[in-house]
């Protein structure tokens, strides 16, 4: 599954961050997987579901990596 | 987890004769985990141990019949198209109250979408996110979390009242469940070292209380296993799992655990799960971080104790069949042909949400858009 996040257009490390900075929440499909994604002020978590298959991970503070290959969170990002 | 020793324990029961059925033994010691505050957890009950590989699966076929919601009323402008994660729903009499993006619909008995209330906002009724609803025989709440609130409504969907709750837990599972006395929310108190608040219905400013430990500490791996799937009924039973163990705790309206079922299967050792063992890893994206697999993805208690969840594609019953005995009694998985001309290329449905009721799944997937209603 990681490897389906990390390819594919890829927007640049401080572009992203600025898109993810604060609090919110979005989801999109990518390589046949779906993602939630949230972050709020400490930490995030993220849900990736393929196949029947989901994986979870949660983190401290910023988020510091890409989600769908950058799509999200511009296509159905909710800024808190 | 200790899987080759349970494995030997149910190899050994399963291989006698005039076998309970499918292979529930009730009070044996089950496996422990490498997190001491979840061990403690499994002291304060009987268990029993479930093997969800010897139950045979039925196969359903689901086809466009089946489909709800493939109509709209006029009073709907736009169509209904349901994504992919996050849609919840629940179903009073014979309507269904559809959770997704901003809104509630209201899809009525013959599956035609009737009206929706919600809308991209913060005022009242307006949602930010993604809604979580639950409901009792009074009320639908609406967890509008990234509104830091919860909106309450009544059956007809009329706005009753928004209460602002201190909502600070990034994780994404984090749902609700309503009896007609409490409200239980996946989402920990602020400061608490517990997982689920508790409001009474009757005095909803205050939280009333919190319970079930958080067995990974804050800033420690991994942390997933601090997500809970929590259901209730109306007999103030409650159903508790923690993402990614195999483990169902059923408790009663005093929040003491009264019984745990363990889950053996392949799939579950399949999972390959990092251990429950929280440690110190420092990571900023999945790729740094350990990942957690689901085991149990959707449960649902239903008022007579009947347990259903999702394992992967398959759905499984759990019934009760004297006081805290439990025995898995069917399972199911569904597929649909991926497209009406190619019959033969047939393919798994995931199941994000379900309702099961009076021998009827409604269900909603991971990539169809749409609602389903089958038998079962």
């Amino acid at each position: 599954m990681n490897n389906l996040l990390n390819s594919g257009q890829v927007l640049s490390r401080n572009e992203m961050k600025k898109i993810v900075a604060g609090t919110g929440q979005c989801s999109c499909s990518y390589g046949g997987c779906n993602v939630e994604f949230g972050q709020v002020a400490t930490g995030w978590s993220m849900a990736v579901c393929c196949n029947g298959d989901c994986e979870s991970y949660s983190g401290s503070g910023q988020y510091g990596g890409t989600i769908c290959g950058g799509q999200c969170p511009n296509s159905d990002l909710q800024v808190a | 987890m200790n899987d080759k020793s349970l494995g030997w324990k149910v190899l050994a029961v399963c291989s006698l004769p005039l076998l309970i059925t499918y292979c529930s033994s009730e009070d044996t010691a089950i496996p422990q985990t490498e997190n001491q505050t979840f061990n403690t957890l499994l002291q304060e009950a009987p268990a029993t141990i479930i093997d969800l590989d010897e139950v045979p699966v039925d196969t359903v076929l689901v086809t466009p019949d089946n489909m709800l919601g493939t109509k709209r009323s006029s009073r709907l402008s736009e169509p209904v198209f349901l994504s992919p994660m996050g849609t919840r729903f629940l179903k009073i009499g014979d309507s269904l109250y559809v959770a997704n993006r901003q809104k509630i619909y209201v899809l009525d008995e013959k599956g035609v979408w009737q009206r929706s209330v919600g809308r991209q906002g913060r005022g009242p009724g307006e949602f930010a996110a993604s809604i979580r609803i639950s409901h009792n025989s009074e009320y639908i709440a609406a967890l509008d979390y990234w509104n830091g609130r919860i909106q309450v409504f009544d059956h007809n969907l009329n706005l009753l009242f928004t209460e602002t709750k201190n909502l600070h837990d990034s994780h994404l599972s984090n749902n609700l469940a309503l009896t007609d006395d409490f409200l239980y929310m996946g989402i920990p108190p602020h400061g608490s070292e517990d997982l689920i608040s508790v409001y009474k219905m009757d005095d909803f400013k205050n939280r009333f209380d919190s319970f079930w430990p958080k067995i990974i500490p804050d800033g420690l791996q991994p942390g997933p296993y601090n997500t809970i799937i929590i259901d209730s009924n109306e007999s103030n039973q409650l159903a508790v799992t923690n993402l990614g163990l195999p483990y169902l705790f059923i408790l009663n309206q005093e929040k003491r655990i009264n019984h745990l079922l363990y889950f053996d299967s392949t799939y579950y050792r399949e999972l390959e799960n990092p251990a429950a063992k929280p440690v110190r890893i420092e990571g900023k994206d999945e790729h740094s971080l350990p990942g957690v697999r689901s085991f149990i993805q959707q449960m649902q208690l239903n008022d007579d104790g009947t347990i259903y969840f999702t394992v992967g594609y398959n759905l499984y019953e759990v019934i009760p069949v004297a006081t805290n005995k439990y025995q898995l009694n069917r399972a199911w998985h569904f597929m649909i042909e991926e497209s009406p001309s190619s019959s033969e290329n047939l393919k798994s449905m995931h199941i994000t949400d379900m309702i099961v009721e009076s021998d009827s799944l409604y269900f909603v997937t991971m990539s169809e858009g749409y609602l389903f209603k089958t038998g079962l």
